[in-house]
């Protein structure tokens, strides 16, 4: 067996890589936390993000990369053991609870996080946050949904169409 | 009063032993036992109603942050739409002209479970299945395919049967990727539309309580192309139809057969086959004809014998030459035969009556049979009995249906 540490680098010691948001701020992070990023895997394979260089990732602002970086680090450890097929039930309780506290943030943060979540292709984080959204959206109407989005009060045309939608699916509001 | 199923399983002799003395309380709870069972062993839906990541945050409110939802990519969007329980992913269509074609678009997702809310819960059966019947009808219809998930268990369909030609018309022509079908009995043998065949597109299937269609009569073309998984509860099924199906299923990995109201012979002939599991069945025999893929069996509290008694299988070796996992081996009951030579303590075990390619063995012993376990070790070399213990199996228990078929086990591929 593997020692639950990372082991990713030589000697034991955790190897580490540098990512850069668009606004310039160099974050350095162990490469098995950076390497849940699709995008960033094969990069930082082949040794890049090492040394003085980093990443940069112009669509990724520093609020929002430090933020997916927390999810990041502490998802790193079940990741590396396969998607935790030994992990004990304590430690899948405390990665749901670190998960439903993580989402619990302002809406404009949660969008930036889609859509780097999107970006980095960072698989987990994606699920996480598209359930955050189909939670919002579950068991209300329409009107409470746009409220609760932050839509704009409907124009009289969608006003309208919101009414012709009750009438022909008419199912899914009874 | 539908008639009893064949007394050939538990719930089945229960029945048959109670029906004649008038005791309808007893039956109704061993139907709704049987019932309850089988939806047990269905794996858990992929959405669900509650919202538990709904930490209600103040809405930004008058267009500060005007509707940046709005602004992600369809595949983001359609994404979450597949989330959704189906009438909430329908109700998005609403929201604005940029959502209208999303759900259209959208992979659905239809739980029947989902479909009855509020005060209908506390309807009777009858008028709750046919709520079901008519939303998942218009939801069919209504969206254009593919659908990734489609589980249908709460509805009685005996009064349905046109409603559930066209359901499967539906999901034929416009596609299903994971079906489960479960007909709330009674009756335990309503027909399964032959059309079932037609479902090209599926990968996983459960089909629980129906009487599987004659297959002898379908056309040259029936198969299942994509099949990779599937779970048969508690179906009037044939053995001629259940060889049917593995000859039409040329990629199938996972078969179980979790009770059936039939006794069952199976001839596993599948090279694609890796895993079979059999629970709570009546098993007369097993063989495993020519099935060079398979990987693991498992027998789990199969009824032998019509009186519940543990009557024996024949459990026959011919082509398995990767069977790695084998379990619950009853030594003393099961009749192993191994090519053409039964297994008894004399019989000299040579290369035409061993075994060598199991790993993992799981035995179930029920009383002072030392000299047959203490056999088995010759014909099984590679072996480490897991247990040789009546309480073991307790510990490993079967995976339940339609999930990974494996047990917890310490094998490394």
């Amino acid at each position: 067996m593997a020692a639950p540490e990372s082991g990713d680098g030589n000697n034991g010691a955790a190897r580490m890589v540098t990512l850069i948001s668009s606004d310039n701020t160099r974050f350095e992070v162990e490469a098995a936390a950076a390497s849940l990023s699709q995008t960033l895997q094969l990069t930082i394979l082949d040794g890049g993000g090492g040394g003085g260089d980093g990443i940069p990732l112009p669509n990724v602002d520093s609020a929002t990369l430090s933020k997916v970086l927390e999810y990041c680090i502490k998802h790193a450890p079940a990741a590396a053991n396969g998607g935790a097929p030994n992990a004990t039930a304590v430690d899948r309780a405390e990665l749901e609870r670190f998960d439903n506290e993580f989402v619990n943030i302002d809406q404009s943060v949660l969008y930036s996080l889609i859509m780097a979540a999107h970006n980095l292709e960072i698989e987990g984080l994606q699920s996480l946050v598209a359930k955050k959204v189909a939670d919002m959206i579950k068991g209300k109407s329409p009107m409470e949904i746009r409220r609760t989005l932050g839509f704009p009060d409907p124009t009289p045309e969608e006003q309208a169409e919101m009414n012709a939608h009750m009438l022909e699916y008419g199912w899914a509001y009874e | 009063m539908n008639p009893p199923p064949p007394a050939s399983t538990v719930y089945g002799m229960l029945l048959q032993k109670h029906s004649g003395s008038g005791c309808q309380r007893l039956m109704d709870s061993v139907l709704d036992l049987t019932y309850h069972f089988l939806r047990s062993c269905i794996s858990d839906v992929p959405v669900y109603t509650e919202a538990f990541l709904s930490a209600d945050f103040s809405s930004p409110g008058g267009g500060t942050d005007e509707d940046r939802i709005s602004a992600l990519p369809d595949r983001v969007l359609r994404g979450i739409i597949s989330l959704l329980p189906a009438k909430d992913a329908a109700r998005t269509a609403a929201l604005s002209s940029r959502w209208r074609p999303l759900w259209r678009s959208a992979p659905l997702v239809v739980v029947d479970d989902h479909l009855v809310s509020g005060e209908a819960r506390f309807l009777s059966p009858d008028a709750q299945s046919s709520i079901i019947v008519s939303v998942v009808t218009r939801i069919l219809e209504a969206h254009p395919g593919p659908f990734c998930y489609v589980h249908i268990s709460w509805a009685a369909m005996d009064e349905h049967r046109a409603e559930l030609a066209r359901w499967i018309y539906f999901l034929a022509i416009k596609g299903v990727e994971e079906l489960v079908l479960v007909n709330r009995p009674c009756p335990f043998d309503l027909p399964l539309p032959s059309a079932i065949f037609s479902l090209a597109s599926v990968s996983r299937l459960l089909l629980g309580v129906w009487k599987f269609p004659d297959t002898a009569a379908l056309p040259r073309g029936a198969a299942f192309p994509h099949l990779l998984e599937l779970c048969l509860c508690y179906l009037a099924i044939e053995d001629r139809d259940l060889d049917f199906i593995l000859a039409r299923s040329p990629v199938l990995e996972s078969l179980v057969i979790y009770s059936s109201q039939m006794q069952l012979n199976l001839r596993i002939i599948s090279s694609s086959l890796q895993c079979v599991q059999l629970c709570l069945c009546y098993v007369l025999e097993l063989a495993m004809v020519n099935a060079p893929c398979l990987e693991r069996l498992f027998l789990w509290e199969t009824v032998r014998r019509e009186d519940g008694d543990r009557g024996s299988s024949t459990i026959r070796f011919g082509h398995a030459p990767n069977l790695r996992v084998l379990g619950f081996l009853m030594p003393g009951i099961d009749v192993l035969v191994v090519g053409n030579t039964v297994i008894k303590v004399g019989t000299k075990s040579d290369s035409n009556t061993v075994v060598p390619s199991v790993r993992v063995l799981a035995l179930n012993v029920c009383f002072d049979i030392r000299s047959e376990v203490k056999m088995l070790p010759r014909f099984l070399p590679s072996a480490a009995e897991l247990c040789s213990d009546p309480a073991a199996d307790r510990i490993f228990k079967p995976a339940p249906a339609l999930q990974d078929p494996m047990p917890t086990e310490p094998v490394t591929r």
